[in-house]
């Protein structure tokens, strides 16, 4: 009997594996906002979501849409995603113009970092099916992977984007593995947005990319969240909490000035010995995107400034 | 005789109306019929002149052309439509209670309440739907009129002035608070609310189209009603009261059908700034007309203001869309500069 179950148990989690894995269509996904139903496997795909384009682009395939973020790139993608787009896609900027979309006609529209509303949900549900985020999942906070791996799902190339998620994965290992020196230690990403300072708790994606490498958020950064989960704010009078082994300025548009300029940094143990890095524009997007191609070129760029601040 | 004289047949009910007042509103009236099929020819989806034809007398020829016609671009003229309506009138009433030509549902407050509750909904009650924000707008709008008026509220009456002078208060210090709140605020929460809070039409559907049709509709029949009050309250309270007008009733009669007008519109397409304000004296400089009259001429103007300005969004720098409450604060700020120099 024991055996039967056993059995039993190793074929349903068989067909329950399969069926995760093997794009079935019509597929039905679930999310914030009910299901969605995909009839068929999807050729024409349509993204709402700021840093869409990258995991269509590096799955191979060519989005029909991209949503404009910040920056002033000719065709909106980043550096990284530039060199695998072909032709201009419609760029939506501003405020969604749903006749704008319409008139793409896609198969598909993925909505998994756009923070569109109920009202967004319905319109565009009467253009084609839509994938929002999963329920209980914020609108900004779909982890990178999951990410990734729900639009390989969405188009037909799950294990592709399974594959591509467990590469990064294991290179942030290796850069782990080869810096033994760096475990442990603290590490805290800072910014200064309208001359008010802050910084990411362990909650966002740019913390965590360096947690993957070894580095954890200080305790001092966690004890300061109130409302938003993934940040917080500090006096510029005293930016103790954010004092800690290694200190990443980030910065939209690669200007510190006003960062190297707010009176109490010479007073943090990082500034005095040296282990701050300043995040260019480039790179600061790259982190921020955290898609299959920022990525790659995040983690080349910063590998070198973090080894050049803690040596 | 520039009059026209509507009798029935056994003179129980008699009706003198300005030729030209009569004239303009018929203009007015297909000037509105013609932006509506303008706006609905009009948008990033390429249609040609006869497939939106073909689309509107039910022979589309693609299931997306019906969607884009039929869910997109008719519902949110008809809204914008409406909702210009249902603001200038409550502009008109508002001045006309005041008798201050520069009271509007977005100066003193009456749209920043209604405003202040919508983000509340949105940022400390994430989990109230949708579908009774034009509640909340009411309410929130309906609780900052009750704070004027009592403030402005004087034993000896005259309370006009003071009831604009304190909406102005009132307005800075809900904006003040809104404003805190969006910095309180989960970020995504807080873009949402920005989103609303810019006043854009453009995700208007048939159950905002059908609740300002009502509002509209009974609007329509109220309005006429009052115009001999108004009439005679514009005579001054003692006059007013010395020709039979409870003027203190009249009051808040008008006070509390300009908050259900505004707070009907904001709730559905977001505070939409200064049509209140412009459209009653855009009316007035047209023509010379009767209270009820220029109330209709208002609806009308007020119309046309938010359609015109909802189009000129789209167009301006398509297919990036402008938000209507944008364009109104464009067009409206440097008239309402023009008011007050020309009183000064």
């Amino acid at each position: 009997m024991r055996a039967l179950t056993c059995l039993l148990t190793v074929f349903l989690a068989t067909i329950t594996a399969t069926k995760t894995l093997a794009e079935i269509y019509p597929m039905t996904i679930e999310h914030k906002f009910g299901s969605s139903v995909i009839a068929k496997q999807p050729s024409r795909i349509a993204t709402v979501d700021y840093v869409g384009a990258d995991d269509l682009l590096a799955l191979g395939v060519q989005p029909v849409t991209v949503r404009h973020w910040y920056a002033d790139y000719p065709r909106s993608v980043w550096p990284w995603a530039d060199g695998l787009l072909d032709g201009t896609p419609e760029i939506l900027r501003g405020a969604l113009n749903y006749e704008q979309i319409a008139s793409t006609n896609p198969d598909v529209i993925l909505a998994l970092w756009s923070g569109i509303t109920a009202d967004d949900y319905e319109k565009l549900s009467l253009i084609a099916p839509v994938v929002a985020v999963p329920k209980g999942v914020g609108d900004f906070s779909m982890p990178w992977d999951k990410r990734a791996e729900l639009t390989g799902q969405v188009i037909g190339k799950g294990e592709e984007a399974q594959q591509q998620v467990a590469a990064i994965r294991a290179r942030l290992k290796n850069v782990a593995r080869d810096h033994p020196n760096w475990q442990g230690n603290t590490a805290s990403v800072a910014f200064l947005w309208s001359d008010i300072p802050g910084a990411y708790t362990s909650k966002d994606i740019r913390p965590q990319v360096l947690s993957e490498m070894g580095f954890r958020t200080p305790q001092s950064i966690e004890d300061l969240v109130s409302t938003n989960d993934f940040a917080v704010s500090l006096s510029p009078e005293d930016l103790s909490p954010i004092d800690s082994d290694l200190v990443v300025w980030i910065s939209i548009d690669g200007d510190f000035s006003r960062i190297k300029s707010i009176v109490t940094r010479p007073f943090m143990q990082a500034y005095q010995s040296n282990s701050e890095i300043f995040l260019d524009a480039e790179l600061t997007g790259a982190l921020s995107h955290s898609t299959l191609l920022s990525l790659p070129y995040a983690i080349d760029r910063i590998i070198p400034m973090i080894e050049g601040a803690l040596e | 005789m520039s009059d026209l004289i509507l009798r029935t047949r056994n003179q129980t009910v008699a009706l003198r109306l300005p030729r030209r007042g009569v004239q303009l509103a018929c203009a007015l009236l297909i000037l509105c019929v013609t932006l509506t099929f303008a706006s609905v020819m009009t948008g990033t989806y390429a249609l040609s002149l006869t497939d939106t034809l073909n689309t509107m007398t039910g022979h589309a020829p693609s299931a997306m052309a019906h969607t884009v016609v039929f869910e997109f671009r008719l519902p949110r003229t008809l809204c914008a439509l409406m909702a210009g309506a249902l603001l200038g009138c409550s502009g008109a009433l508002l001045q006309a209670m005041t008798r201050n030509p520069l009271a509007d549902p977005s100066l003193v407050g009456v749209s920043q309440g209604a405003s202040l509750a919508v983000v509340i909904s949105i940022i400390l009650l994430p989990e109230m739907p949708q579908t009774l924000r034009p509640i909340a707008a009411f309410v929130g709008a309906a609780v900052v009129a009750a704070l004027i008026q009592t403030l402005s509220q004087k034993s000896t009456g005259g309370n006009a002035m003071r009831f604009i002078l304190s909406g102005i208060g009132i307005a800075a210090l809900v904006s003040a608070i809104t404003s805190a709140l969006l910095t309180y605020g989960r970020i995504q929460d807080s873009m949402s609310a920005l989103v609303w809070l810019s006043g854009s039409i453009h995700s208007s559907d048939w159950t905002d189209v059908a609740i300002l049709a009502l509002a509209t509709a009974a609007m329509v029949v109220v309005l006429p009603a009052l115009g001999r009050r108004i009439t005679a309250l514009g005579l001054g309270d003692d006059m007013a009261t010395a020709v039979g007008l409870n003027v203190r009733g009249t009051n808040l009669l008008l006070t509390a059908l300009s908050v259900a007008l505004a707070a009907t519109a904001v709730s559905s397409i977001g505070p939409v700034g200064f049509v209140g304000l412009v459209a009653p004296h855009l009316a007035r400089r047209l023509t010379r007309s009767s209270a009820g009259l220029h109330l209709l001429l208002t609806a009308l103007v007020g119309a046309l203001m938010v359609a015109t300005a909802d189009l000129t969004g789209r167009l301006v720098v398509a297919p990036l869309e402008i938000p209507a409450g944008l364009i109104t604060a464009l067009i409206g700020v440097p008239v309402f500069l023009a008011l007050i120099l020309r009183r000064g």
